[in-house]
């Protein structure tokens, strides 16, 4: 527990500022807001695909006479 | 200080390596990292068979240390393969580089574990992969330089694919960092 009274020495004011520092990390720890952080990396993907040697096959039909 | 991590693609012998987040990379038959080559494009078989691409192999690489750890590290899609009509990817972690090979212009070398031999396991349909459950990728840092198993994937065609660039799908690593 911080002491409420107001420090009269240098000494009371550094104790009075370590227990502050130290009730502030405790709660840090506690929300978690110290321990970690989820990062997303993205990269695409795609490719190129082909086909050689097509053949259409035509049908030609005989003239009518 | 918040850490700096960035995606690499790598490839060759060396290997080279190349920064890939938030763009494209093809994965065509030959092993050079581009967001849009047209000299080697996949073969769409004309029988049974299944062409592939050269393996696309990427691993994370941290620029700037976290001030404690990077840990947890998972790699997903987003489920859905939209790339088309007869077009698959496959991937599985590996904790070791092995370069692509296969016949620019036609097709890669299957990504097994008999080819691929520091694949943890065989390769599967890398849509299986998603945000609610990820491939855990071994490994974690506390310094700068690469981390972690890479995550080496490959695209599959068969015949009743059709020719020309498919969609750009997404792929994500997430990792925590303390």
């Amino acid at each position: 527990m911080v002491k409420k009274e107001t420090p009269q020495t240098p000494g009371e004011r550094e104790d009075l500022s370590a227990q502050i520092n130290t009730l502030f990390q405790t709660r840090k720890e506690a929300i978690g807001a110290y321990k970690s952080a989820v990062q997303n990396l993205i990269n695409s993907v795609n490719t190129l695909f082909k086909i050689d040697d097509n053949i259409l096959n035509l049908v030609i039909k005989p003239k009518k006479e | 200080m918040v850490a700096t991590v960035i995606i690499l693609r790598k490839t060759g012998s060396g290997p080279t390596t190349s920064n890939i987040t938030s763009i494209n990379t093809r994965a065509n038959t030959t092993d050079i990292h581009s967001t849009a080559d047209t000299t080697a494009p996949i073969q769409i078989p004309t029988d049974t068979s299944t062409k592939r691409s050269f393996w696309v192999v990427t691993r994370l690489q941290c620029t700037v240390a976290p001030a404690s750890l990077i840990d947890n590290i998972e790699w997903y899609t987003d489920g859905a393969n939209s790339f088309g009509t007869g077009v698959a990817c496959i991937g599985q972690q590996g904790t070791s580089y092995t370069q692509a090979t296969g016949t620019t212009g036609d097709t890669g070398l299957a990504l097994t574990t008999g080819n691929y031999t520091s694949l943890t396991t065989d390769p599967v349909n890398v849509f299986t992969f998603t945000s609610a459950a990820p491939r855990t990728i071994t490994g974690s840092t506390s310094g700068t330089g690469e981390f972690g198993n890479s995550f080496v994937y490959q695209i599959t065609v068969t015949s009743d694919a059709s020719p020309g660039a498919t969609t750009q799908e997404t792929w994500t690593w997430r990792f925590d960092e303390t």
